[in-house]
């Protein structure tokens, strides 16, 4: 027994080893690494790269030749519009397009991805708002609803009860849609925050696509067609401030399809499968090209698509250059879990 | 003879465990009825709000409650065996030894395990009434590693507390804190899920530790 008992501490000995001493490795070698801000230039057709040193800001095209801060502005009028329009230097055209601040401001988009959030804990209460209550400012819904194999539930917020009429009513609106519950994925963005409400993006049990929403208190829903043999599995739905995007979706192999709006289009991306358990994914776009930064553990990779095709105009990779070493870890994307990482 | 420790042990510790009961009780009454007063001061709504955008749960006070209860625990109940040089005599009680000390961690353990399930229980009932289905899990998962911590802290102070020698102790403690570390990494609701599994096998297999400490103890080891 006490051999057992000899062994049992040893294993905890080395599962402390294993899991703390990587870690403090990894500390105590660690170098500084700040990720350089890159931007697509649908100007000069190259990515320019934006880094704070000393205090000081230094810009670079691909090939590390440095430009002057004018010349980063004047590359990249989309994002740097402010400034050009108080040095009184934004043009009127740009790339054959009529272009104000206004538009800038109006058209530049940001959505970031982060792994726990896709794959991280979640309480499956979703909450529907109000699509069209004729405020300016969005409020949250007075209800929660869960999805059952059967239908939708909404319970009340004020006395946790369930709300079968509304229950019943939203039910019977998906249902009539040919929507199968229980629902694979559902997406939506629940704040005040936003400026309007896209409602929700639902993948049924058979993998068809819902776009569901409720106006003036009645629900919207409208299927989305899908390309043949394609199932969403990871699914956004986006509030730009241009309202040309419903959101946009990864099917199984981690291809990317952006949903455009009025006519919820479904256009395939020209970028490569993303592994979101793995990497993160953020996109800044405006009305030339969108610039979409994928982050590994191992290396960083912007791509530039164009704004109106998706198609990959180029792409550019920095390597980190931390190699950590590997050890026991009980986090993964926000759960606790035990593995080798 | 079972019955027969439990009734010696509860002699040594029951006023401790009568009062630490009263305490871990008390604190999950205190919560459910702190959430009750949230939901009623700023609205059921707000709570579930902030439960819902945040994924925390709003019963961290409980955190490390359990877990001082149970480390208190083994100290009221073997540091005296120690302190007073009376565990050679408890040894010699015509019971195998290993058994005699299970039986002594099994009462401890059980205390603890009784406390913790009222404590559910209070904590369930408390907010079962303000809270849908998915949160009162979602909360209940937070809480189960802090219990189980509970049970774990109170078998690894036993082994610490056994441990004749001071420079073994040292190490011991240092062994239990970064196992207890595992109890404690994040708050998030149902986070816990995927390890739970090893949590319920490190909790129990704590307990054959202290038969190090004992057999320490009838060698006569000391610094």
């Amino acid at each position: 027994m006490k051999k057992t008992a000899q062994i049992y501490l040893y294993i905890l000995i080395a599962i402390i080893c294993l899991w703390h001493l990587p870690s403090f490795y990894n500390f105590l070698t660690a170098e500084s690494e700040t990720r350089p801000f890159i931007l697509y230039s649908s100007v000069s057709k190259d990515f320019i790269i934006r880094k704070n040193e000393d205090n000081k800001t230094h810009c670079f095209n691909s090939k590390f030749e440095p430009c002057t801060r004018e010349v980063y502005d004047s590359i990249l009028p989309e994002y740097s519009a402010k400034q050009l329009a108080a040095d009184n230097r934004l043009q009127d055209t740009i790339l054959g397009r009529n272009v104000s601040l206004k538009l800038f401001t109006d058209e530049n988009l940001t959505y970031r991805i982060k792994p726990e959030e896709v794959f991280g804990p979640y309480i499956h209460l979703y909450q529907l708002m109000e699509s069209q209550s004729g405020r300016v400012e969005l409020e949250m819904p007075p209800d929660v609803f869960r999805i059952t194999d059967s239908g939708l539930e909404f319970i009340s917020k004020k006395d946790n009860t369930t709300d079968k009429e509304k229950s019943e009513k939203f039910t019977n609106a998906l249902k009539k849609a040919d929507f199968k519950f229980p629902a694979l994925e559902v997406a939506a963005n629940p704040s005040e925050r936003k400026k309007y409400d896209n409602g929700f993006l639902l993948t049924d049990a058979v993998g068809k696509f819902f776009h569901f929403k409720m106006v003036k208190g009645e629900p919207y829903v409208k299927q989305i067609e899908l390309p043949v043999g394609v199932i969403p599995v990871h699914t956004f739905v986006t509030e730009f401030a241009g309202r040309h995007h419903l959101g946009f979706f990864f099917d199984a192999k981690g291809y990317s399809y952006v949903i455009e709006l009025p006519e919820n289009k479904i256009i395939k991306t020209g970028l490569p499968p993303v592994d979101l358990e793995n990497e993160e994914f953020f996109v800044m776009g405006n009305i030339f090209s969108w610039t979409v930064r994928i982050s590994g553990q191992k290396e960083t990779t912007w791509y530039a698509l164009d704004a109106k095709s998706y198609k990959l105009l180029d792409k550019f990779t920095l390597e980190s250059k931390l190699k950590p070493l590997k050890g026991l870890s009980f986090k993964r994307n926000g759960w606790v879990e035990l593995g080798w990482r | 003879m079972l019955k027969a420790i439990f009734y010696k042990e509860w002699i040594k510790t029951g006023l401790y465990f009568s009062l630490a009961g009263l305490v871990m009780l008390g604190f999950a009454g205190y919560i459910g009825i702190y959430l009750n007063r949230v939901a009623d001061l700023a609205g059921m709504k707000q709570l579930w709000e902030y439960m819902l955008s945040s994924n925390e749960p709003m019963i961290t006070l409980l955190k490390y409650i359990p877990l001082i209860v149970g480390i208190g625990g083994a100290v009221a109940q073997f540091a005296p065996e120690m302190h007073r040089k009376c565990l050679k005599l408890t040894l010699h009680l015509p019971y195998e030894q290993h058994k005699l000390l299970g039986s002594m961690l099994l009462y401890g353990c059980s205390l603890l395990g009784i406390f913790s399930l009222i404590s559910f229980l209070i904590l369930y009932l408390s907010y079962s009434n303000i809270l849908p289905k998915e949160l009162q899990t979602g909360l209940l998962e937070s809480a189960l590693p802090w219990y189980l911590a509970g049970i774990c802290g109170y078998l690894f102070s036993a082994w610490i507390v056994l441990q004749p020698s001071t420079k073994k102790r040292v190490l011991q403690i240092i062994v239990a804190a970064f196992v207890l570390k595992i109890f404690f990494i994040t708050d998030s609701l149902g986070a816990y899920m995927p390890s739970l599994w090893l949590l319920l096998i490190i909790t129990p297999l704590t307990s054959i530790l202290s038969i190090i400490s004992l057999s320490d103890f009838k060698e006569g080891r000391q610094d």
